[in-house]
């Protein structure tokens, strides 16, 4: 899906943002692009500029450096069209405690330039997207927290927006709540462009098919979820009568190898092979006695912790 | 300015969901009706004075009353929508923040005009049904000049609860901010300005000076406007009269009285524009 529309130009376009403040914090120089059908997740430690960045995108900061195009619109010179292409749950979801769900809804499509004749209508269909429908005539105040998180994200999709922007969309909400939104966000995706931040490894995990880790307002590592077939191949072997670590290296298509414990290596296919066919010949040739072969996916967590924790030792 | 007119409904709407229009409506009446009718009854008389007495006494009120719902219906407008977190949301919105502060303050501006003409509409009618249907024209052009004055009036109050709710940072102190600004500009100032014309006996340079500080406070400006108008000489009587009487004629104070409902909502437009959330 990424490959398609990452022929079409990107929805986000964010060249050169920077916003400073004192001792360094902020944001430095972030490049980033997001198309649509991704579901690009901001990840990063406590001040690591996250909020910072949304909150540029959606113009309540003003950057001091760079620039932020929204489907094809400078958000510096033309805020308003820009706003139009772009929908915004911020944490927690901002509501109307006193309005129903129509009634804030209603008023946010108004103000989103839908008219009186076609706002019942969008928001019937938000209200279907996020499952209101059933609850559309009861006052905010009434509602559950997953409702009220809903209600958020139906106002950000009201006005069929190009580019869904969410801060920490299940915080707090209880497991069940959340897989629901996580479920809603990748229906979402088919249609739109999402720019996420949390702070849940998991929830990244999950949905995301794009990943930025920033750090002290840097984007230090990008990664691609959706395509884990684009990076070297890595194998987790266990061998019952396992040869030296050397000899595991001489099998064509093996970079490197790592011991791990007795009998456990992890091997690095060189970039493009796929080894598998040539270790389990060799398993049988040399009587190694394989157990176990499978492709080993660093967790997300482990990316996260390993780039975040080598720059703090660096 | 469709934008600002979808503001302006919905903080309508707002108004009447809360029933801050249905209150206000009830207060005003209630006051406006029990002063039209009973408005004599220290003198052991009932019912329709005259036009004059009735509108300087419920000026009188409304100079206490409407400067204090002014700042409660607005000293929470941008605090309020921070605290809630929707003022984030608003400015995500295609919508740009003078126009958000401006359909905010119309919004308000229209429940204190509904409420202060159905209140006193009513009043004008009890006096219409007292005068037995004489004077019927002159009625309704005073109390059409009355709630033009008053609603105006409640403007700059508004305007000045819109500067408190611009900069603070918490309801709580906004709402503080708000009650001080009322205790300064309805109790203070024109004690002060007493103490002073008293301690220094009246000397002929504040004599001219004074009648122009009055129009610092729009308490005094709207007082002075319908003393005025309204007074036939009671307008003497009271201190701001006494003063201003010959400087300056009503309809001069009716324009300042609009100034002073510009100008502190400009300011507070002018604020929030530059100010980071």
């Amino acid at each position: 899906m990424s490959n398609r529309n990452s022929r079409e130009p990107p929805l986000i376009r964010v060249r050169g943002l920077s916003r400073i403040y004192p001792e360094q914090r902020g944001v430095h120089s972030l490049h980033f692009t997001l198309h649509r059908g991704e579901v690009l997740v901001l990840l990063g430690p406590n001040g690591a500029g996250k909020t910072t960045t949304l909150s540029m995108l959606c113009t309540m900061l003003a950057p001091h450096g760079g620039s932020i195009q929204i489907a094809g619109f400078d958000l510096a010179r033309s805020p308003r069209q820009a706003k139009r292409a772009l929908g915004y749950l911020p944490d927690p979801p901002p509501l109307y405690p006193e309005m129903t769900i129509k009634q804030y809804l209603g008023f946010c499509a108004r103000l989103h330039g839908i008219s009186r004749r076609e706002t019942p209508a969008a928001v019937a269909t938000a209200c279907r997207l996020t499952g209101l429908t059933a609850v559309e005539n009861r006052l905010i105040e009434h509602l559950s927290r997953g409702y009220r998180q809903r209600a958020g994200i139906a106002q950000a999709l009201v006005h069929q927006p190009e580019v869904v922007i969410l801060d920490e969309p299940t915080a707090g909400l209880d497991p069940l709540e959340a897989h629901r939104i996580r479920a809603l966000i990748g229906e979402l995706r088919r249609d739109h462009g999402i720019l996420l931040s949390t702070h849940l490894l998991a929830e990244a995990a999950a949905i995301a098919t794009r990943v930025l880790i920033l750090d002290h307002g840097h984007i230090v590592h990008e990664t691609r979820l959706d395509h884990p077939g684009a990076a070297p191949l890595r194998l987790r072997l266990n061998l019952g009568a396992p040869p030296d670590e050397s000899r595991l290296g001489t099998i064509p298509g093996v970079a490197a190898v790592e011991t791990l414990d007795a009998g456990n290596f992890l091997l690095l296919a060189e970039p493009g092979h796929d080894p598998r066919e040539a270790i389990v010949r060799a398993a049988l040739d040399y009587h190694w006695k394989i157990l176990a072969l499978a492709p080993h996916h660093p967790s997300l967590e482990n990316l996260f912790l390993r780039v975040i924790a080598g720059r703090e030792t660096a | 300015m469709r934008s600002v007119a979808i503001v302006v409904y919905s903080q309508l709407m707002n108004g009447f969901r809360n029933r801050w229009i249905l209150g206000l409506t009830i207060l005003f009446a209630l006051f406006a009706v029990g002063i039209a009718y009973a408005g004599g009854a220290t003198s052991g008389h009932i019912g329709y004075t005259s036009l004059a007495t009735t509108i300087t006494s419920q000026a009188s009120l409304v100079a206490f009353l409407i400067p204090l719902i002014a700042l409660l219906l607005g000293y929470d407008a941008v605090v309020g929508e921070r605290e809630q977190g929707t003022l984030l949301l608003l400015l995500s919105y295609p919508l740009s923040r003078g126009q958000m502060l401006i359909g905010k303050f119309l919004g308000h501006l229209l429940i204190l005009f509904i409420a202060i003409l159905v209140g006193f509409g009513l009043a004008a009618g009890l006096s219409s049904w007292q005068a037995g249907g004489s004077d019927l024209g002159r009625i309704f052009v005073a109390y059409g000049i009355f709630i033009l004055s008053a609603s105006l009036f409640g403007a700059a109050f508004l305007g000045l609860a819109y500067i408190v709710s611009v900069r603070a940072v918490e309801r709580t102190r906004a709402a503080g901010m708000a009650l001080l600004i009322w205790f300064f500009f309805v109790v203070v100032f024109d004690l002060a300005l007493l103490a002073v014309l008293v301690g220094t006996g009246g000397n002929p340079a504040e004599r001219v000076i004074i009648p122009y500080v009055l129009l610092l406070n729009p308490v005094d400006v709207f007082r002075l406007v319908n003393l005025l108008r309204f007074g036939h000489g009671a307008g003497a009587m009271t201190l701001s009269g006494a003063v201003m009487h010959g400087a300056l004629g009503w309809l001069s104070l009716l324009g300042i009285l609009f100034l002073w409902g510009i100008i502190p909502v400009s300011l507070a437009i002018w604020r929030f524009r530059r100010s980071e959330i």
